[in-house]
């Protein structure tokens, strides 16, 4: 017999620990196919985290908390979008480099956080009974249903990027930019601020997966709290072939893997060292991708991403 | 579009002229060359308006200034009577302006309507892009332009895009229609169609600015005539104002020969017996999408001889030329240079085996755009530019000053990019190279396309000296005419074969034609 609890645990947990790695990776995916790499994303994480503590504690809202959260990673990500789309830099210096500063800020002001308990303020369930189903089965029912609003949303979100991506024209002009900003400017778009406002929206949605990081799943603030989670979900871009709907399953496999350390910790499983190394290993592949012109097109990478568009310059 | 026309009619009320467009002394530099120099440009109204001019005259610089992807150093820019800043195509568009450039302009990874979704402004940002095919298939029909909305514009050809991009510009309400030597990659049919649908647009009332640098189609399609000639105006009237001859002479600033000169000893069907230098047997190559593109191809050329195929672009011709430059593999049959099989060899083998290669794509194969010019010049040839693997400096500047002037190239010098030099003059530099190095056999693909009268008639007169050197000469080109001039033999290629084949001396035009068309067999 299957030990059904210990599976409604694991379905449970890995459905929540995707939340971060999905809202994160849609948004990576969306600055992406503008052209524009944010190396940032573990940045506006780190900064949502933090930022969803403190407002959640100060005002007592926990969805409060998440939604400025969110606007706290597009703060930071507005810096990155300012230094590459705006001046052209290089965009994984300026990533790295706003990683950094993300993970230096909290530090410093995240002190007088570390360790205040969220109790009460976390979301709550949804569903929080499972009434007239048989016992052995209730563990199996409540990991799906008793988990709160944004867990749902995050299964939600991708599909809506889709439907933007694919079916609006600004999810058009976003491609036209990260396929040729000098056709997609040709074309009468404004490269500059289609480029800059898919920055902005991905910054915004690490800042969500951020905030539900401390609010939901950890349900307290600490230093260096995302430990690299921002590296995977940059890595899970690719892996996922820039649709959202793959980021999706891609994640669930993730946090499945993630949530095995967890159940199994001391039993046989997945080494925490291999789990430690995954980011660096995310991080590798997409350097490589971006600089190899052949692994770009054979993944479907788009054509345009990483290089800075600066106008003037001879066209074809 | 109703709001967009009182708007125009408001703003030319305060103007005494019909002019839609008028620049006054617009200049361009970039870095120490003048593109540009105190240009005057007036456009009429209902108007077919010709800026003519050779390689590197700075026609792309102006209309791009008008489309605003650059900005002008100076002068002034007027629309309907109204000073404008023209500081991005979205401005240009505003003001109904419209340019449709050399290259097409559109994102190959997506459909039609996407493309042409993201450029109709008056489309909400969220709005589903379905919206706009119904409007496409309106536009298309009312002015006979046969678009697929929802074929990817990969798998458009040259003159599908271009209509894509003039429906485009129709979609935008355009009111001053810019097109970059739109006809240089069309068939002479395309050609015709594409005029029709132009006036066509000036019947309604809109204007067109086009840009060529064939006196001939200038006198044709146009009703006035603007010659820019090193960045500067040297004529503007009306097109009866002007005979061929003058035009001519305006255009390259001195009288020139029509015709290459064609050496003593071009006597077709020589009796000497010359070694073969190229020899292709049963070549069979697939294309991109994995048809078969070429077919059984058989084909000797002897040292000292030119052979020319010819046919509509789209039967083979770009697969033959890759398969033979060692681009693209080879399915079947086999490529010898000089006795050598080089089949399945990269291009490096064949450019020692004596191998030179005139691209069609100039930019992709032909040169490395982000390297300078002297880098390009010797990207063949290091070998006798270098000792002891260090490159001798002073030996690549010299030939390549010597290439420069004897090809007439309009660059800064030595050190300037490759990309900033304009088409006509990437090609001349493509041509210098290959040719310093005395191949054994030249495959030209199109060589003259896109050049102006003087720098095609010194492309065709390079090959005919290297020809009379012992050069075996394979020419694939387009124009016709081309063909009959330079080659001894000539064949044509249909649908990836060889259909028929004859002698300079005994071909006859017509027939070529019918057999391009695949009305003759062998
Ligand atoms: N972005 C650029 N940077 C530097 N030089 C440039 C640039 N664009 C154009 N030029 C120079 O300006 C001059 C005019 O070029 P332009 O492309 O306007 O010529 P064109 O008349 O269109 O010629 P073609 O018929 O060959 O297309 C050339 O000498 C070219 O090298
Ligand atoms: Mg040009």
């Amino acid at each position: 017999m299957i030990d059904t609890f210990l599976v409604g645990n694991f379905i449970f947990l890995t459905l929540k620990n995707a939340v971060p790695l999905v809202l994160a990776s849609v948004g990576e995916v969306i600055a992406e196919r503008s052209g524009i790499i944010n190396l940032g994303v573990e940045g506006s994480m780190v900064v949502g985290a933090l930022v969803g503590v403190a407002v959640t504690l100060m005002s007592g809202n926990y969805l409060l908390g998440f939604a400025v959260g969110g606007l706290a990673g597009l703060l930071l990500a507005s810096i990155h979008g300012f230094i590459t789309v705006v001046f052209g830099a290089n965009q994984i210096v300026s990533g790295i480099a706003v990683t950094m500063t993300g993970l230096g800020l909290t530090a410093l002001l995240g002190r007088g956080y570390v360790g205040r308990s969220l109790y009460g303020l976390r979301p709550s369930p949804l569903y929080p009974y499972d009434v007239g189903v048989p016992d052995y089965l209730k563990p199996l029912l409540a990991a799906l249903v008793r988990h709160d609003i944004i867990v749902y949303l995050s299964i939600i979100i991708p599909l809506l990027a889709t439907w933007l991506l694919f079916k609006t024209k600004y999810g058009n002009s976003v491609r036209a930019c990260g396929e040729s900003p000098s056709v997609a400017e040709s074309l009468g778009i404004n490269v500059i601020l289609i480029r800059f406002s898919a920055v902005l929206l991905g910054g915004f949605l690490a800042g969500l997966g951020g905030a539900y990081l401390s609010l939901g799943i950890v349900g307290t603030w600490v230093e260096n709290i995302t430990a690299g989670i921002g590296w995977i979900a940059v890595g899970l871009v690719a892996f996922s072939m820039w649709m959202p709907v793959r980021v999706l399953m891609a994640s669930y496999i993730m946090a499945a893997l993630i949530s095995m350390s967890y159940i199994l910790q001391g039993k046989v499983g997945v080494s925490s060292y291999f789990l430690a190394m995954i980011p660096y290993i995310g991080t590798i592949m997409i350097l490589t991708i971006v600089n190899v012109e052949r692994f770009k097109l054979k993944l479907g990478a788009p054509t345009a991403l990483g290089r800075p568009y600066i106008r003037e310059e001879r066209l074809g | 579009m109703e709001v967009n026309q009182t708007y125009f009619s408001l703003n030319t009320t305060n103007s005494n002229h019909d002019y839609v467009l008028s620049v006054r002394g617009v200049s361009k530099f970039f870095g120490s060359i003048t593109a540009l120099k105190e240009v005057d440009l007036d456009v009429r109204k209902k108007e077919i308006h010709v800026l003519l001019g050779e390689n590197g005259a700075g026609k792309t610089t102006l209309v791009n200034i008008l489309y605003g992807i650059y900005r002008p150093d100076s002068g002034v820019i007027n629309v309907f009577g109204k000073d404008v800043r023209i500081g991005s195509p979205r401005d240009a568009i505003s003001y109904g302006i419209v340019l449709v450039q050399q290259h097409p302009m559109l994102i190959d990874k997506m459909t039609v309507a996407e493309n042409l979704s993201i450029s109709f402004r008056k489309l909400g940002y969220f709005k589903s892009p379905k919206i706009i095919k119904e409007l496409i298939r309106e536009y298309s029909s009312r002015y006979g332009i046969s678009v697929d909305v929802d074929a990817l514009v990969s798998n458009l050809s040259f003159s599908e895009k271009q209509e894509v991009e003039l429906i485009r510009a129709l979609l935008l309400d355009v009111k001053l229609l810019i097109l970059d030597e739109p006809t240089t990659m069309l068939t002479s049919y395309e050609r015709r169609k594409l005029f029709s649908v132009l006036r066509g647009l000036i019947d309604e009332g809109r204007s067109v600015l086009l840009i060529t640098h064939k006196v001939v189609e200038a006198l044709e399609i146009s009703d006035w005539i603007t010659v820019l000639r090193r960045g500067e105006v040297v004529a503007s009237r009306p097109k009866n104002a002007y005979s061929v001859d003058e035009l001519v002479k305006l255009v390259v600033g001195e009288s020139i020969r029509a015709e290459p000169i064609v050496s003593e000893d071009f006597s077709p069907g020589n009796s000497v017996r010359r070694p073969e230098v190229l020899s292709v047997k049963d070549l069979t190559v697939v294309n991109d999408a994995g048809g078969i593109a070429v077919r059984g191809v058989s084909l000797d050329i002897n040292s000292g001889e030119v052979v020319g195929i010819a046919g509509v672009s789209g039967n083979g011709q770009k697969e033959l030329s890759e398969a033979l430059a060692g681009l693209r593999k080879v399915k079947g049959g086999k490529i010898l240079i000089c006795g050598l099989d080089v089949t399945n060899r990269g291009p490096g083998d064949r450019v020692r085996a004596g191998f030179a290669y005139i691209p069609e794509e100039r930019l992709r194969y032909g040169v490395i755009g982000e390297m300078n010019v002297a880098e390009n010049f010797m990207l063949k040839n290091h070998k006798s530019f270098s000792k002891y693997g260090l490159i001798l400096e002073k030996d690549v500047v010299e030939s390549v000053e010597e290439g420069i002037k004897a090809f007439n190239i309009v660059t800064r010098g030595p050190s300037e990019k490759v990309k900033a030099l304009s088409g006509g003059n990437i090609q001349k530099l493509i041509v210098a190279r290959e040719l310093r190095s005395n191949p054994k056999v030249i495959l030209a693909h199109n060589p003259t396309l896109g050049l102006d009268l003087k720098s095609a008639v010194l492309v065709r007169e390079l090959l005919i000296k290297a020809r009379s050197n012992g050069s075996g000469i394979l020419l694939i080109s387009e124009d016709l005419d081309e063909v009959l001039t330079l080659s001894d033999r000539v064949v044509v290629m249909y649908r990836g074969s060889i259909v028929y084949e004859t002698s300079r001396t005994t071909a006859s035009r017509d027939v070529l034609e019918r057999a391009m068309l695949g009305l003759v067999n062998v």
